[in-house]
């Protein structure tokens, strides 16, 4: 692969993260702010296909190494998987600004810089990221964006609010404790260019301390990527604003989690050397448990937000799945099902959000009837659902039809069995709500005393839209995947 | 540029000096004691940046004061790590000074203001003194100096609490100089010496080391005390809680600092590899327990000045363990947390004490709410919380990095875990106080302003140094890089 | 080991003043027994400086024809720097037990 240096990838993270810094300063000029904040959208999204195009053309890893001292190197690359994370966040942040504009300004007009400031520095350090270049990088900017998200999360300022920052604090940086470790027991962690090899831990460091190392790191990323044991943060902070909670609770943040264990089993500890350590198979159990556990939480909840949040514990673990089963093909599946669930979790999210402003509920059982006064938000709920669950023709087939080859091709009948029970239960808990919305009769009579518009409206359909739409034709992003796995795989 | 080799001596001889006229001065024209002081300190901030030029490109010298040779003359010894104290010193002087000026009018009489800044120059010059001196007993003099003055200015404000806090503070401080003064009493029984290279130089010829190893353990339980390490920490919480706020920016941003400066000093330069593996261990130990514990202490103190000085014990232990990891990361993290401590903890015992400049208010729970009125002033407090809490960009993150690499390329695991679980709880106690000055709703409606310029740009620059050092360490790694490869060379 | 003792004799005195003066301060609530403990601990390390300095039969350090021992001069001038700098420091102590006094007992000048 040929080296490229190149500042468009320091360029894509530090200029919105710049903007986010200037948008404190806007005070109550709220016409500035908004288009700051979308201007940096914007920006890291036109940056992003920049680095697009440049690894069309060449397949060049584009990298650019800033060294610090002795040792401290801060380096940002970016290569096929770490493009594919970015180009997901960015493209949905564009999609959310609109909507989060106009939600804010209904819901919480109260100190909104606070909010945009906060919200463009986490998806800028999560786009950061995805482009670091080796792991002392990756982990400073990991540590940044928990930090970025707290505000946001006790936005409301409400006692309820500031219990829930306390627990999502105390998850996140209890696992950024031991992904600290982890980092700094890894040599080469922070060598420029680190992630463009495969294997930074050799054998030589005994099995035991591997296996440590090893535990660590799926500790360290996997609490933000809510596995199981550590999975309860998740629908805790669905307390915070609906944009904070689709854009960085169902996309950015759990999606930093998983590349984090992608990264770790990828590039830190290679294929190879998990096949032999024989971890895989403990990744797959944890899945399996991560994804029965959210599904059979989500069923019980009323609250749909939580509902969805416990939806996205239970979906995020597909990809991890996919990547545990340590064949191309149940990779290329769970990439594909976490773009699924990135644009249409979002889009549910919004849905839930939309409900939320226009008639103030908030529970599923209060949601009957709801599908007839609302019925644009109320269709893209129930062909989001759809498509999570896996229909014909929606992306979530798309990546299901993959994801479920996996286990046949390594023979783990176990992994199977988790697919299909999970397949089922999330079929129920979210056709449930379209149930609801749809069919229910409702003996509450309710006004609508609000008219959303199309910047609300529009980020639901067009994330509903798009899954849909790489549904039918998934050809360019199966291509992009593939790049992906080729690396890795070989072949 | 010869003159760059008396600028030390000066820096020592110029603020004391200041000192004893304003002294003599005081009966009229009080508002020359202020701005002589900053006189003062700007003199030496430049005179330290001299020196960085001098050391950085012909590295460390030796200066005999009057020409004197040792044993009978004094020697001062600088290198590169002396010369970064002493820019910490002057920075960190100059910043506390501009900002006493109108909080020291608020809180103290007007008949004490002139003593105030004698005291705090005092302060200064011994510190530099310290810093500088190349034998152990100029050291213990200008020990006793500096604390003398220290013990004042805790106990300047004369209520009953300050006077306690001095009083004890006094007490242990005392029985740390003395411990100095048995240690080299040991020490130069063996070696007949008292110069830092001399007493080096001889230990090496040395059979039994039984006596030099009861010298070093003395002057390391002085420093331990100095620098408030766990077991005998107990001075510090009401010392630097009772203490004007300038001062506390002072005592905890660089006296304790200058304790663990002595405990490199002990351990590098003077008696440099006589310690045996039991004595490390312990230490290592000690501080272990009480970076944890200070931080748990943090946790639950609802006094935010009181709390900022609990904070300091867990900080300092930071910069103390790595003097004991005997490594080149070691020691870069114990000096750069030596920088972030200066820096970040002096930032916010100075917004602290802008809080109660404005508002009077000293507890976390009337605080709440707050960082809504004082946007800037609270802003620039969560920059030195975040730097005590390591986050990344901070210069926190870079000291604690090096530590936690040390400690892990040794296999240390206990004080590894130490340090990680130290960091997670600095965070934790960092958090509690964002949430509750930024996020909490107000209990009562007080009309709070921002607070004055010239309180809020001593803050804003500290806060500005912390951010620097966090994206570019590398402007300290120019003097502590080769300054740490120097000293750990005397260890062979 | 009680013939070593009778011949250190100057240090067993020294350590054991140290010890008194640590258990005064350490253990006695009282400033002022504080601060005679603080006193008697500098006393207890300046005699044991002196006898490090000290040789048997050595004259006192002033150059003397015929006299070749002398004792080691350094140690004393050290014990003549340290007592100043102890005196400050008993003076300062005595000050803020006497303000602390008065504090608590209510008295303003």
């Amino acid at each position: 692969m040929n080296q490229m240096v190149s500042m468009i990838p320091i360029t894509a993270v530090a200029l919105p993260f710049l903007i986010g810094i200037a948008i404190f300063f806007t005070g109550k000029n709220k016409k500035l702010m908004g288009f700051l904040s979308s201007i940096a959208a914007l920006l890291s999204l036109a940056l992003v296909s920049a680095l697009y195009s440049m690894l069309v053309r060449g397949n060049m890893d584009v990298c650019c190494p800033i060294c610090f001292g002795a040792g401290f190197t801060f380096c940002f690359r970016v290569d096929w998987l770490g493009l594919f994370f970015a180009g997901i966040t960015s493209l949905l942040w564009v999609a959310s600004i609109p909507y989060s504009i106009k939600y804010m300004e209904m819901k919480f007009p109260d100190s909104r810089a606070r909010f945009f400031g906060f919200f463009t520095l986490s998806a800028a350090t999560a786009i950061g990221v995805t482009m670091a270049g080796n792991m002392l990088t990756l982990f400073a900017l990991y540590e940044l964006l928990t930090i970025f998200t707290y505000p946001l999360v006790v936005h409301a300022e409400t006692p309820a609010a500031l219990k829930a920052g306390k627990k999502y604090l105390v998850y996140l940086l209890i696992g950024e404790m031991f992904l600290l470790f982890a980092v700094l027991s890894t040599p080469e962690f922070a060598g420029p260019r680190a992630f463009a090899k495969i294997g930074l831990i050799s054998s030589e460091i005994g099995s035991k301390m591997l296996l440590v190392l090893f535990c660590s790191y799926i500790v360290g990323f996997g609490i933000k990527a809510a596995i199981f044991p550590f999975s309860n943060w998740l629908p805790t902070v669905s307390i915070a604003p609906t944009p904070v909670t689709g854009l960085l609770h169902a996309v950015a943040v759990v999606n930093v989690g998983v590349y984090g264990i992608m990264r770790v089993i990828l590039n830190v500890f290679g294929i190879e050397l998990v096949r032999s350590m024989g971890v895989g198979v403990l990744l797959v159990f944890i899945s399996g448990a991560t994804i029965i556990y959210g599904s059979l939480m989500a069923l019980r909840q009323d609250d749909l937000k939580r509902r969805l949040a416990f939806s996205t514990v239970d979906y995020i673990s597909y990809p991890i799945l996919g990547l545990a089963l340590l064949s191309p093909t149940a990779l290329v599946g769970g990439l594909l099902l976490l773009v699924t669930h990135a644009f249409l979790k979002l889009s549910l999210f919004f849905c839930a959000g939309a409900i939320d402003i226009q008639t103030g509920k908030t529970k599923v059982s209060e949601l009957s009837g709801i599908g007839r006064r609302l019925p644009f938000v109320s269709t893209c709920f129930a062909i989001g659902s759809l498509g999570l669950i896996g229909m014909p023709l929606t992306l979530g087939f798309v990546g299901k039809w993959y994801l479920w080859q996996g286990p046949m091709e390594t023979g783990q009948p176990s992994a199977m069995g988790v697919l299909i029970a999970g397949a089922i239960l999330c079929a129920f808990y979210l056709l449930y709500v379209v149930y609801v919305l749809f069919f229910k009769q409702s003996n509450v009579d309710f006004v609508c005393d609000l008219q959303l518009n199309w910047t609300m409206l529009f980020p639901i359909g067009a994330g509903v839209l798009m899954g849909l739409v790489f549904g039918i034709f998934p050809k360019g992003l199966l291509l992009l995947v593939n790049n992906v796995t080729m690396c890795y795989f070989g072949g | 540029m010869s003159f760059v080799l008396h600028l030390p001596v000066l820096m020592v001889a110029v603020p004391i000096a200041v000192a004893v006229l304003i002294s003599v001065l005081l009966t009229f024209k009080r508002n020359i004691a202020f701005v002589l002081s900053v006189l003062t300190m700007i003199f030496c901030l430049i005179s330290s940046l001299f020196l960085m030029v001098k050391v950085i490109t012909e590295g460390s010298f030796v200066y005999y004061v009057s020409d004197w040779p040792p044993p009978w003359g004094i020697e001062i010894f600088i290198d590169r790590l002396s010369v970064y104290m002493l820019l910490l010193i002057a920075i960190v002087g100059l910043i506390s000074i501009i900002y006493s000026e109108l909080y020291i009018k608020k809180v103290l009489d007007h008949q004490k203001i002139p003593f105030y800044y004698m005291l705090v120059l005092f302060l200064i010059g011994s510190i530099v003194g310290f810093v500088i001196s190349g034998d152990i007993f100029n050291m213990f003099i200008f020990f006793e100096i500096l604390s003398l003055s220290s013990y004042s200015l805790v106990a300047i404000s004369g209520d009953r609490e300050a006077l306690r806090a001095g009083f004890r503070y006094l007490v242990m401080g005392i029985v740390s100089s003395l411990f100095i003064l048995l240690g080299l009493g040991f020490i130069y029984s063996v070696t007949g010496t008292l110069n830092f290279t001399q007493i080096a130089l001889r230990v090496k010829e040395l059979s039994d080391l039984t006596v030099i190893q009861t010298g070093a353990l003395l002057l390391i339980v002085a420093f331990i005390i100095e620098a408030a390490i766990f077991p005998l920490h107990v001075w510090l919480p009401k010392a630097h809680g009772k203490a004007p706020a300038p001062v506390s920016a002072l005592l905890s941003g660089l006296v304790i600092g200058i304790g663990v400066f002595g405990m490199i000093k002990v351990v590098y330069y003077i008696l440099p590899g006589v310690y045996p593996v039991s004595f490390v261990v312990f230490f290592r130990g000690l501080i272990s327990v009480g970076i944890i514990l200070g931080a748990i202490f943090a946790l639950f103190e609802n006094d935010l000045k009181i709390l900022l000085a609990q904070s300091s014990i867990s900080q300092i232990g930071f910069a103390a363990i790595g003097v004991f990891f005997f490594s080149y990361s070691g020691l870069m993290g114990s000096m750069l947390q030596l920088l972030n401590h200066a820096f970040a903890k002096s930032a916010l015992f100075l917004g602290a004490g802008a809080v109660i400049y404005k508002t009077g208010f000293r507890n976390l729970d009337e605080m709440k709410g707050i960082g809504k009125r004082m946007p800037i002033t609270m802003g620039f407090f969560a920059i030195g919380l975040a730097s005590i809490a390591s986050i990344p960009m901070t210069c926190g993150f870079v000291s604690k990095y090096y530590l936690c690499l040390a400690a892990i390329k040794q296999g240390l695991w206990g004080s590894v875990g130490a340090i990680l679980l130290g960091g997670f709880l600095s965070l934790l106690y960092c958090l509690r106080i964002i949430s509750c000055i930024f996020f909490e709703k107000p209990d009562s409606k007080v009309e709070v302003k921002e607070a004055p310029l010239k309180m809020l740009l001593p803050l804003g620059v500290l806060a500005f140094l912390t951010i620097f050092f966090g994206v570019f360490p590398r402007a300290a790694f120019v003097l502590i890089e080769p300054g740490v490869k120097e000293i750990l060379g005397f260890l062979r | 080991m009680l013939k070593a003792s009778f011949s250190n004799l100057i240090y067993v005195v020294s350590m054991i003043l140290f010890l008194i003066g640590f258990y005064a301060v350490a253990m006695r609530p009282s400033l002022i027994k504080k601060i005679i403990g603080i006193n008697i601990m500098e006393t207890a390390i300046f005699l044991f400086l002196i006898g490090i300095g000290n040789k048997k039969g050595g004259a006192s350090p002033l150059v003397v024809e015929g006299i070749e021992k002398y004792v080691n001069p350094f140690p004393q001038a050290m014990v003549l720097m340290a007592l100043v700098v102890g005196v400050g420091t008993t003076a300062l102590a005595l000050i803020l037990a006497v303000r602390l006094f008065e504090c608590e007992n209510g008295e303003k000048r």
